[in-house]
């Protein structure tokens, strides 16, 4: 979606709406930092949990990207689209936020942790159903594939935009776009399956219940 | 190139297609997400567009806690054009920016029972750190809230600051134990009073404006927010275009509060009358 930033209102006091660059007079004014949160947030938020942040920093991550926004908001040029800048914001927050060592948790492994070594199938299956599962999927790529999937499959930018907002050559938008979009399919595909197998398993204790009260 | 491109499996479009309905993070959240985000922003000194706000939020420093945000609009306005050095219709300009906060203010009231705030568009200005008020750590309290519900554009009430909170014997919640009394419930009656002749004075509804001035006098003669109600009597008789009865209620409010942040904006509202 294309944001059309306010134009100038008039000159009362606590007007929304300021010029970026006195001396550039021809830019259009730059939107607000309020305006770009109120718009904006779900996008920052969806966004940031598709990049892996996980759900205990989601908030905390959000508040460090709208204040890199509002500290570069007069580099931001109101003539191109808003999001894939955005975007860009984002994607650097959050590769910041993963590589410190601060924010990185041990993850309990299932080997070591009897009680989640073999749950019933229904138990699985409620598991699976629970977990966000776009979230898994996008885990097992690379953050720089999965930046690039997520701009252009899910906030549906084109790619010079992603090319720009991530500051790479479009070639290689293409090149991992390419890859993400084949590992993405096939993670989702045997995530299909697994759940599929256990929602048949599940179904067929059940009906073996039955049988065996009967 | 695109056209190279694999398509995604129609597991990967149904695991896309079911992203799209996942909610935001909640109203509570979006609030102390925007909190955070001005008080770091405040804290680094970035300095947000709308100057004429962020002027009255280095003066804010001085506003004592309490003070509608409505009435800080008024002031805002009124310094803001003593500071442009403007003269000749600087009264009217005035009247009319008056007019547009008060009905932003009644508007958002009105949709949102007696709180303004929660459906109020953000303020902006984000104020340089405050110099330190010994002995308190002088950090910022901004006021300014978004209110991420809606995309509709209101006109922005200043912003300011509050004085630097006391953090000792406050909770964590920012009240002092016990606070919960019929102290407060009587401030909120007194902010109700002057809101609802604030908005009376957005509309030029003098009339009601002075009526509920006169309650809160009645109600609250020695009030918490007296000092503001006195001010904006002025701003009613400057507004009204009564001079006589304008200076008059000046000369007792200058006499009755000689440090009064809102000297300056009762000082403009004179100005420009005949």
């Amino acid at each position: 979606m294309r944001i059309v930033p306010p134009s100038i209102q008039d000159s009362d006091v606590g007007t929304s709406v300021a010029t970026s660059d006195v001396g550039q007079s021809n830019r259009l004014p730059a939107p607000d930092l309020a305006a770009i949160y109120q718009q904006e947030l779900d996008y920052v938020w969806h966004n940031l949990r598709r990049l892996g942040i996980p759900g205990r920093d989601l908030a905390d991550v959000t508040q460090d990207v709208f204040v890199a926004v509002g500290r570069s908001l007069s580099d931001y040029d109101p003539a191109r689209p808003l999001r894939p800048w955005l975007f860009g914001v984002t994607y650097r927050v959050a590769s910041t936020h993963r590589r410190l060592f601060r924010n990185a948790r041990e993850v309990p492994s299932p080997d070591l942790d009897p009680a989640v070594v073999a749950p019933s199938p229904e138990d699985a299956l409620v598991q699976s159903q629970e977990r966000d599962l776009v979230v898994d999927c996008l885990g097992q790529l690379d953050i720089k594939h999965r930046a690039v999937l997520i701009m252009y499959d899910f906030a549906e930018h084109d790619v010079a935009q992603i090319a720009e907002a991530l500051a790479i050559p479009v070639k290689t938008v293409y090149s991992r776009l390419r890859t993400a979009r084949l590992r993405f399919s096939a993670i989702a595909r045997d995530i299909a399956e697994q759940r599929a197998r256990i929602a048949n398993a599940a179904q067929a204790r059940h009906t073996n219940n039955i049988g065996w009260k009967r | 190139m695109k056209d190279e491109l694999p398509p995604l499996s129609s597991a990967a479009l149904a695991l896309i297609a079911g992203d799209a309905d996942i909610a935001g993070p909640p109203p509570r959240v979006r609030r102390q997400i925007w909190r955070g985000t001005t008080r770091a922003l405040a804290t680094a000194g970035v300095l947000l567009p709308s100057a004429a706000a962020a002027k009255i939020a280095t003066v804010g420093a001085k506003v004592t806690i309490g003070i509608s945000a409505g009435t800080k609009a008024i002031i805002a306005i009124a310094i803001s054009a003593t500071v442009a050095g403007t003269t000749a219709g600087v009264m009217m300009q005035r009247r009319a920016s008056v007019a547009r906060v008060a009905a932003a203010h009644v508007s958002t009231a009105t949709q949102n029972g007696r709180a303004p705030t929660p459906q109020r568009t953000p303020d902006v200005a984000i104020a340089p750190p405050l110099p330190p008020l010994p002995p308190v750590a002088a950090v910022p309290e901004v006021i300014a809230e978004p209110t991420p519900v809606a995309p509709a554009r209101v006109p922005v009430v200043a912003a300011t600051v509050d004085r630097p909170r006391v953090t000792t014997a406050r909770t964590a919640g920012g009240r002092m134990p016990g606070a919960q009394s019929a102290g407060a419930e009587r401030t909120a009656g007194e902010r109700h009073l002057l809101d609802d002749a604030l908005a009376a004075l957005g509309r030029r509804d003098f009339a009601a404006a002075r009526q509920n001035l006169d309650r809160h006098t009645s109600a609250f003669p020695g009030g918490r927010l007296a000092e503001e109600r006195d001010a904006l009597l002025v701003f009613v008789f400057a507004a009204q275009g009564d001079g006589t009865a304008a200076r008059f209620q000046a000369a007792h409010f200058r006499a009755r509060y000689p440090g009064s942040v809102f000297q300056r904006g009762v000082a403009a509202a004179l100005a420009d009358l005949p």
